[in-house]
């Protein structure tokens, strides 16, 4: 066999190695993947998919409790799988921003949990999401008075952030994101009037 | 008075790597076996006490498991790159791709579920969101010896049969372990109707009461053994 001959082979080869490769990237692309967004409650399309942050006042957050101590906040989002291809939630989890330096008198948490099957343990369980459907899930903030009155920490409340991060795998390789979201002291002030909490 | 079959089944704590599934089985269930029953086991049950399971996290899928996944059905395990490679992990990566392309071609032929007999973790992975938490983030493979682990629970407990059986709602039924002896066709009918639960019922472990009992009375008295 001469040189020449090898070396065609060898073309052969990588031509075919190439237009392998290509057709399945191609393939790939069209198959598609999962993709997750969160969205409000209620929308059901969004023209430009928002992912890192939700704007404020997206979300409508209603007064579920009110103590001395205590407001509980929740509201309803939905994780919207607007890929091609079925995903899987692994975990999801709240992230509160509320830095003691500037609120050194209110704790925040958040809990995510499932609409449709409520917990109450802070444990995320894998969910299956097909695609182009959305999991309900119940967002939900507690805000402790860690000393002094809840009332004089809610009238000086500014803002405060809070990240929904999820854990999603696909077809490819899992991988985590987050959505931003942000309560302003007056979502909570004007939903603390609206349900005619007085001031204890 | 003729013996009639009951199902019963037993309510465990969440068994994990760190039990023994013949012990659990004896401490949860011992009481209640009889010599004429037979003890029934979940299969993922079986597999997580053999430590048989990982996490996405600590896999790191190879290229054949990115090609596959791609072409198999979004509903199965397999679907899922993790789920591939979970399998792939035990029965290598050229393997399965080898059968793989044999079973394409053979489906083309009509024959269907060939890279399934040949790759048997294939069909016996469960994906994540598979198994009950806190194992739902894991991938869960088939028990390991499972014929074996049935002959010592036979031998601990003194009943007449185990079996280990992965069960669901949706009505299907498979025996993928049984001690000697055991019709595994006739006990997966017994289990259809998914005695175990699969959600939050916690009870891993079904007996089927005076088994042995029944077959006798409709056999004329023989043993009812295969």
């Amino acid at each position: 066999m001469s040189m020449y001959t090898g070396l065609q082979l060898v073309m052969i080869l990588l031509l075919v190695v190439t237009a392998v490769y290509v057709a399945y990237t191609l393939f790939c692309l069209w198959q598609g993947d999962m993709h997750f967004t969160v969205r409000p409650a209620g929308v059901s399309r969004l023209r430009r998919a928002p992912r890192a942050a939700l704007p404020s006042g997206a979300v409508r957050f209603a007064l579920e409790e009110a103590s001395a101590h205590r407001l509980v906040l929740a509201a309803e989002v939905i994780l919207y799988n607007d890929g091609k291809q079925q995903g899987t939630i692994m975990d999801c989890i709240g992230r509160a921003y509320l830095p003691a330096e500037q609120y050194p008198n209110l704790r925040l948490r958040v809990r995510l949990t499932p609409t449709d099957a409520p917990r109450t343990d802070d444990y995320w369980e894998a969910v299956l999401v097909p695609a182009r459907t959305g999991l309900s899930t119940r967002v939900e903030i507690t805000l402790d008075a860690v000393r002094g009155s809840l009332t004089e920490a809610i009238a000086e409340f500014g803002k405060a952030d809070f990240d929904i991060i999820y854990q999603v795998v696909g077809r490819s390789d899992w991988y985590y994101d987050k959505t931003r979201l942000t309560l302003t002291g007056d979502d909570i002030r004007s939903e603390w009037l609206r349900k005619g909490v007085t001031r204890r | 008075m003729k013996p009639t079959l009951t199902l019963v089944p037993v309510k465990t704590r969440i068994l994990t790597d760190d039990d023994n599934i013949v012990e659990a089985v004896e401490l949860y269930g011992g009481h209640l076996v009889g010599p004429d029953d037979i003890v029934c086991v979940a299969e993922s049950v079986v597999a997580i006490t053999q430590g048989e399971f990982t996490r996405p996290e600590l896999l790191r899928p190879s290229w054949q498991a990115r090609l596959m996944n791609r072409f198999v059905p979004a509903e199965g395990s397999m679907a899922s790159v993790y789920g591939m490679q979970s399998a792939m992990e035990k029965e290598g990566e050229w393997k399965m791709l080898f059968w793989f392309i044999v079973g394409f071609v053979a489906k083309l032929f009509g024959r269907r579920g060939v890279w399934y007999a040949h790759c048997r973790q294939a069909s016996f992975v469960d994906d994540v969101t598979g198994t009950m938490p806190p194992f739902d983030k894991c991938i869960v493979y088939g028990p390991r010896d499972a014929d074996r682990v049935c002959d010592e629970m036979v031998k601990r407990l003194g009943c007449y049969g185990a079996v280990v059986a992965d069960v669901n709602d949706l009505k299907r039924s498979a025996v993928l372990g049984k001690s000697h002896g055991i019709d595994a066709a006739e006990v997966a009918q017994i289990l259809i109707d998914n005695p175990f639960g699969n959600a939050g019922e916690m009870t891993p472990i079904v007996i089927i009461k005076d088994y042995a009992a029944v077959a006798r009375a409709a056999h004329g008295g023989h043993s009812a053994r295969t």
